[in-house]
């Protein structure tokens, strides 16, 4: 302990006594020295600096999964405005609005708290979303494929021939009625 | 308290902070952690948290004895009591939310990244970036950039975006 409280001293550390139940002396840096920061170095740069500079970067210091947790909760008007908060804000903005507000209403609780986060954002696309609506290219009607092309009109005249014969029958179904 | 009829024990675990704090607690309550709950299936009860401060740990150790007494008539006690866990200081928040990730302890990950959900709600770009301390990192090109790419999110037009904030 006297060893240790002596290179302490010549690299000016102060010694704080701990309270802890293993009696360990905690050693603060008064220079701040990057080779000594080890677990923390966030706590301890901001004892160095400036507390505007230590209170800055809170949001952006954290991980991505969870700035885009936090992106999800907010209102659906507050996206526009987080995207011009700065680069990284942006991004989870962007993968929150395609995540929750594309499949949800905007709502305080999250659609997927209880559905796995995954890790790899690449394979966002291949987990399903509980409770999202089912979206596809195709809308969904009664009609089959076949149906559609019988009863369909070309909009625009074109000298394709295959035109024809589908414009006769809409006729022949015209007078019908 | 153990009723007295039963004559298992509860199994204490040990947690010791980055700062060498311990700390007992029951396991039935720390694994509300998932980090923890893995410690213990692989059989240790002292559990070394390097990644969490002893100020975090003890909120922490708080807010989990708190929901591990989760019953059906409680819940609204316990919901008071999120309430005022939350009404702390960015840093703390910022600390929590952190060790909360590191011990994967999902509720509690819910509610602190709805707090500041709540805190970024209806604030304008320049407000967020001052509380949460942000610096704009767009140059004048690339706001425009964004502005001309993301027109879905301007139906309001260009109000929102505060140019004295460069």
């Amino acid at each position: 302990m006297a060893r240790g409280k002596k290179i302490c001293e010549n690299v000016g550390f102060r010694l704080v006594r701990s309270t802890s139940f293993g009696r360990k002396r905690v050693c603060l840096p008064d220079i701040a020295d990057l080779d000594f920061i080890s677990t923390t170095p966030t706590k301890k740069l901001c004892r160095q600096n400036s507390f505007s500079t230590c209170v800055k970067s809170h949001l952006e210091a954290l991980p991505q999964d969870i700035l885009i947790r936090i992106v999800c909760g907010v209102d659906h008007d507050d996206l526009k405005r987080l995207f011009h908060v700065s680069k990284t804000i942006r991004e989870a903005t962007l993968v929150a609005k395609r995540w929750h507000f594309e499949y949800s209403t905007p709502r305080k609780t999250l659609g997927f708290m209880n559905a796995t986060f995954p890790l790899n954002w690449s394979e966002s696309n291949d987990v399903e979303v509980p409770n999202a609506p089912r979206q596809s290219k195709f809308p969904r009607t009664g009609l089959s494929q076949k149906k559609l092309a019988d009863i369909s009109v070309a909009l625009f005249t074109s000298d394709d021939e295959e035109n024809w014969p589908r414009r006769e029958l809409f006729m022949q179904m015209d007078t019908k009625i | 308290m153990a009723s007295s009829s039963k004559t298992e024990q509860k199994k204490m675990l040990i947690l010791k902070s980055s700062e060498e704090e311990e700390f007992e607690i029951e396991e039935s309550i720390a694994v509300q952690s998932g980090t923890i709950k893995n410690m213990v299936e692989d059989d240790f009860t002292l559990i070394p948290l390097p990644n969490v401060d002893t100020e975090t740990l003890i909120k922490i150790i708080k807010y989990m004895k708190k929901h591990g007494e989760k019953t059906k008539s409680n819940e609204k006690d316990i919901e008071e009591f999120d309430k005022e866990f939350v009404k702390k200081s960015f840093t703390e928040l910022k600390e929590l939310v952190l060790a909360a990730n590191y011990l994967h302890i999902t509720s509690l990950i819910d509610l602190l990244c709805q707090a500041f959900a709540d805190r970024i709600k209806n604030k304008s770009v320049k407000a967020i970036r001052e509380i949460f301390g942000i610096p704009n990192d767009f140059t004048p090109e690339e706001e425009a950039e964004v502005y001309e790419q993301h027109k879905w999110a301007h139906e309001e037009g260009k109000e929102h975006i505060d140019h004295s904030a460069y």
